[in-house]
């Protein structure tokens, strides 16, 4: 237990200083000494476990077998004794995420709600567009066909156009119903199906593509003389919307002719 | 080190005589006190016993003679800093009584060895993890790069570029010190 000579510690010092090319470093040099001075310690007095390990070295195998897992045990009850939040924590978090959501959700309708007060514009094309979503699309298409048979046929367009017209009318008043009937005998299966479909425009539709080819034959009259005396003859109730069709009927076959 | 094992105390410790254990307890635990007390370290003597009650009982598997000791040792104490650190770093931090604010006291030895103490260790402190680790165990625990290397699980050049970088900022700060003092 002899007490090395210096001259190995500051050769090794001197060594560690010369590896880094920092040897003409005093200052550095005597910071590192100092260093060193802290293993200079003696050893501290071994506590009961320890002392008993250095004693006695063959039950010393016994001694950190009945400590070690002396203090394991020890922990584990530890562990076991404290209440886990981790349930806790993952209903937080979801709870978390509702209110969030929720958060999210109000200020957007807070938002929405802000710019519908503040401008007018807003207000107008949102309600457009509400309107045109909850539209059903048979409404959108009907316009469609009308300028289709336009452009395809010239003289023809009018019986198609005319084709519609008294189903409209059908359609909107329930009366036409038992009328065409009465009238026509050529076609009841189509007016039966009208009365059934009565009420949605969807069986205007069907109406519009399924007749065409059974009403050629009595519609043709109708724009060589004139539309107006022909329709109110069909079906009473149907003068009143003609008014309407009228300024349409006329414009279109003008552009089509030339 | 202060003092070297000799052959016979090694192979005694090696296989289990209680003199050998004492001889290896008595010559390398202040190596391993100091190391821990460069690190900063609240209670280095409880930690050093835990050392040693951990390594006494396995000194049967170690190979590599006095180089092979000495890693192994500190191996086992690098391995408990680690785990100190991050129990030190969960746990609440404690506030302790600050004698500053007490009249009744005289001057104390303690604090005037802290005081000694502090220049090296507050330098220290303030290097970057790995660089301090490595200056602590190659000057404090006396160990070859190589050692170190192994102990730290890096390779040797990386040691000593760490150890050099260490040295140059451990130099700044000792330099920033001796101005602040004049």
């Amino acid at each position: 237990m002899s007490v090395t000579p210096a001259g190995r510690e500051e050769g090794e010092i001197q060594a560690i200083l010369l590896d880094s090319g920092l040897e003409d470093d005093a200052d550095l040099r005597r910071s590192l000494e100092e260093l060193r001075g802290l293993a200079q310690d003696a050893a501290p007095r071994p506590r009961a476990d320890l002392a008993a390990l250095l004693a006695h070295g063959a039950s010393a195998a016994g001694v950190p077998a009945s400590v070690v897992p002396a203090q394991e045990p020890a922990m584990r009850r530890a562990a076991s004794n404290v209440a886990s939040l981790e349930l806790h924590r993952r209903n937080r978090q979801r709870r978390m995420g509702f209110v969030v959501g929720a958060a999210v959700v109000g200020a957007m309708g807070l938002g929405a709600g802000a710019v519908a007060a503040s401008s007018e514009d807003f207000r107008n094309s949102v309600g457009h567009t509400v309107v045109r979503i909850f539209q059903p699309t048979s409404e959108t298409t009907a316009p469609t066909p009308v300028p289709t048979s336009l452009a395809g046929i010239p003289a023809a367009p009018a019986p198609t156009v005319a084709a519609p017209r008294p189903s409209v009318t059908g359609t909107a008043a329930s009366p036409s119903a038992p009328v065409t009937p009465a009238q026509t005998d050529q076609a009841p299966a189509k007016d039966s199906s009208n009365s059934s479909a009565s009420k949605g425009p969807s069986g205007e539709a069907a109406k519009s593509k399924m007749p065409t080819p059974g009403r050629p034959s009595q519609l043709p009259t109708v724009p060589g003389t004139g539309v107006t005396p022909h329709v109110p003859a069909k079906p009473l109730p149907a003068v009143p919307t003609l008014p309407g069709g009228m300024p349409t009927v006329p414009a279109k076959p003008v552009p089509g002719t030339p | 080190m202060a003092a070297q094992l000799t052959d016979d105390e090694l192979s005694a410790a090696l296989s289990g005589d209680p003199s050998g254990f004492s001889a290896v307890y008595s010559i390398i635990s202040p190596a391993v006190l100091g190391y821990f007390r460069a690190r900063g370290v609240d209670d280095a003597e409880a930690l050093t016993q835990d050392v040693f009650v951990d390594v006494l009982p396995k000194l049967s598997n170690v190979r590599g003679g006095h180089s092979g000791l000495r890693t192994f040792i500190f191996s086992v104490a690098h391995a408990r800093l680690v785990d100190y650190h991050r129990r030190s770093a969960r746990t609440p931090q404690l506030t302790e009584f600050d004698p500053l604010l007490d009249e009744r006291r005289s001057s104390s030895a303690e604090d005037e060895v802290l005081g000694s103490l502090g220049g090296i260790t507050s330098s220290l402190a303030m290097l970057n993890d790995d660089q301090r680790e490595v200056l602590v165990l190659r000057i404090v625990a006396d160990l070859s790069v190589e050692q170190v290397a192994g102990i730290m699980d890096k390779t040797p050049g990386a040691i000593k570029q760490l150890q050099r970088r260490g040295l140059i900022a451990l130099r700044e700060l000792v330099k920033e010190k001796d101005h602040a003092a004049s």
